[in-house]
């Protein structure tokens, strides 16, 4: 199978008045043409500035420190321009809040004709013809009349059909969705993220879908990573994962859902909190919290080898036991 | 725009310039009699009685402020004491030359000062960003007369290439709008820069770098739209100034404009200039304000539609 992105042992640095911290350590990715890639984890383990390292969206204290994102097997240059517009052409983002994403001053269909017109280079009358196809495509009714609103005229559910159809403008082979449902009501939620799966199949898109939501990612993605503290902690395709979670962080995860046809009277949250940056363990960042923790999980990092970076992973249940 | 969010600002604007006008006349009555002023003090009881009789100032108070008013909305403040002409001529004499002055001023400061606000903004914590805000600070710390002075020092008394004061040629205007404007370019570039930097800050800069916008599209079309809202406000207060704030300025250089009118003629307790002039600079003031009320609606969406915003 070809590679869409490839990051390998991706470590991003960020330097604060204390010193530097690296919230992302060692990450490596791959995702390959129309496939999605669950990207999960709780909020601080690093999920967000992964997709922003993807999008080469470094802010002013954020670098790479070591490894490196490679597009479609060429690896892409943070400071060069011309990979800058690669980047641009070749990907889309949509980030977590609609309502701060969109420029308040500036109308639906100029914000989505200047997405279009500057990936494309096409023509100002051109850019906005296609902006209202687009709004059309992602579901906003009337859209040539939407498309002369402002953000703050409609609701948040279109606003965030809004911020795709900008991110889906040139259509993108590779589609980075930052939680693009958390900040939506539930009911919404769900058209949204319906609405991407149509248009990643129709476009044939690649997808990384970043969320906190295990329910969500076990219906949207082929195949999933758990990210814990910095790290990817284990990697497999969705099904195997809920199935069978090999580190005990997915497991404590997956039990702490409430699944409705569960006989379970509890639910059962994961003791204890995520290590602060400043203070991580030396050996597995999870070892504090983890039931089976021991002596080497204390001193030595698991590395991902396989599917699972843990020392001591969950035995592969057989069917018989 | 919304016509009743313009109405409301303009009657707003119209209750603004009824207060400063009764204001005006309430404070010019109570600080005593003009013609203990600008009568010599020998003169007979008869004389005085006849010139308090020709001015109204023997009617009752109320009936005073009546005709004042009245004469105020036709834009007749009366006749001037010193020079026998009305004053409303006297003042509109100077004004052109006051407007040259200040209009000058507006597009220096606005030419200097946002350009300078955003590039400081945009290259924060460089050089430039440092070397702007010096001369920002500089620029309005630095009181116009002594400005002035030290510009008349330099430029007319030792290099001799302008002439030190006066109106008449472009030479005459350039120390006299670069003293004005390096004050308001200094308080515009301070308020792009706070602006333009909240801005650069927000989510939608960051898409609008995902899409790949230049620099230049980022700074210019995605970000500056939305700091001009604030920098309109101190911008219209410029504006505002520009007629009462050249008082210092125009006596620095005897420049013939409503300043130095107005500096004479509160020496001089010549009651109807004062009122006019005041009046006038109040109505500057107020219709600065009601430009950038309505500024804001057509700059802000938000604002535009007023009644049918929805919750986020």
């Amino acid at each position: 199978m070809s590679t869409l992105l490839e990051i390998r042992d991706l470590t991003v640095r960020i330097d604060l008045p204390g010193g530097p911290v690296f919230p992302v350590r060692d990450v490596s990715l791959r995702i390959g043409p129309g496939e999605t890639l669950g990207l999960v984890g709780e909020s601080g383990c690093g999920k967000t500035l992964t997709c922003l390292s993807v999008m080469g969206l470094f802010g002013r204290r954020v670098s790479v420190e070591s490894g490196e994102i490679a597009f479609k097997g060429t690896p892409l240059d943070p400071k060069s321009r011309a990979d800058r517009a690669r980047r641009a052409r070749g990907m889309g983002m949509i980030s977590q809040n609609p309502m701060t994403g969109l420029n308040p001053v500036r109308t639906l269909g100029w914000q989505v004709a200047e997405a279009y017109r500057i990936r494309t280079g096409s023509s100002r009358r051109a850019a906005a013809a296609r902006a209202v196809e687009l709004l059309d495509l992602v579901g906003i009714p009337e859209p040539r009349r939407r498309s002369r609103d402002y953000p703050h005229q409609i609701s948040g559910g279109q606003q965030q059909r809004a911020m795709i159809a900008m991110a889906i403008a040139g259509e993108p082979a590779l589609l980075v969705a930052d939680e693009p449902t958390t900040a939506l009501d539930v009911t919404v939620q769900a058209q949204i993220v319906e609405l991407l799966s149509r248009l990643q199949r129709d476009l044939g898109m690649g997808m990384l879908f970043v969320t906190h939501d295990l329910g969500l990612v076990a219906e949207v993605a082929d195949r999933v990573a758990v990210m814990y503290a910095g790290r990817v902690v284990e990697m497999a395709p969705a099904a195997e994962l809920f199935a069978r979670p090999r580190h005990p962080y997915t497991q404590g995860l997956l039990t702490s859902l409430p699944f409705l046809d569960d006989e379970v009277e509890r639910l059962s949250p994961i003791d204890g909190t995520v290590p602060s940056l400043r203070a991580m363990p030396r050996g597995c960042a999870f070892a504090p919290r983890c039931p089976h923790a021991s002596e080497i999980c204390r001193t030595a990092v698991p590395d991902l080898s396989g599917a699972v970076a843990c020392h001591h992973p969950l035995a592969v249940r057989t069917e018989a036991a | 725009m919304n016509l009743r969010y313009a109405a409301i600002k303009l009657l707003r604007a119209m209750i603004t310039l009824w207060l400063v006008v009764t204001f005006v006349f309430v404070v010019l009555r109570l600080t005593g009699d003009p013609t203990q002023q600008l009568l010599p003090d020998d003169i007979g009881p008869e004389i005085r009685d006849y010139y308090r009789a020709a001015w109204g100032l023997d009617r009752p108070l109320w009936e005073q402020y009546l005709r004042y008013f009245e004469a105020a909305l036709r834009g007749d403040f009366g006749i001037s004491f010193r020079n026998s002409q009305p004053a409303i001529d006297l003042i509109w004499q100077r004004v052109p030359k006051t407007l040259e002055l200040g209009l000058a001023t507006f597009f220096c400061s606005l030419a200097l000062g946002i350009p300078l606000g955003v590039l400081a903004a945009v290259w924060r914590d460089s050089w430039v960003d440092r070397l702007t805000m010096s001369f920002a600070v500089f620029g309005f710390s630095m009181p116009n007369f002594f400005l002035g002075i030290l510009l008349i020092l330099l430029f007319a008394l030792n290099l001799r290439v302008l002439p030190s004061s006066g109106y008449g040629t472009w030479q005459h205007m350039v120390m006299p709008v670069f003293t004005l404007a390096t004050a308001f370019a200094g308080a515009i570039a301070r308020f792009t820069r706070s602006a333009m930097l909240e801005v650069l800050s927000r989510d939608y800069m960051r898409t609008a770098e995902a899409e790949g916008a230049s620099r230049f599209r980022q700074v210019w079309w995605h970000a500056f739209p939305n700091a001009a809202i604030p920098v309109v406000t101190i911008v219209g207060f410029s504006l505002g100034g520009m007629i009462g704030g050249a008082v210092v300025t125009e006596n620095v250089f005897a420049w013939p404009g409503v300043g130095r009118l107005l500096t004479s003629s509160v020496a001089d307790r010549d009651l109807s200039i004062v009122q006019g002039i005041v009046v006038l600079v109040a109505i500057t003031m107020v219709s600065a304000n009601l430009l950038v009320d309505l500024a804001y609606g057509w700059l802000d969406p938000r604002v535009r539609v007023g009644g049918q915003e929805r919750s986020r």
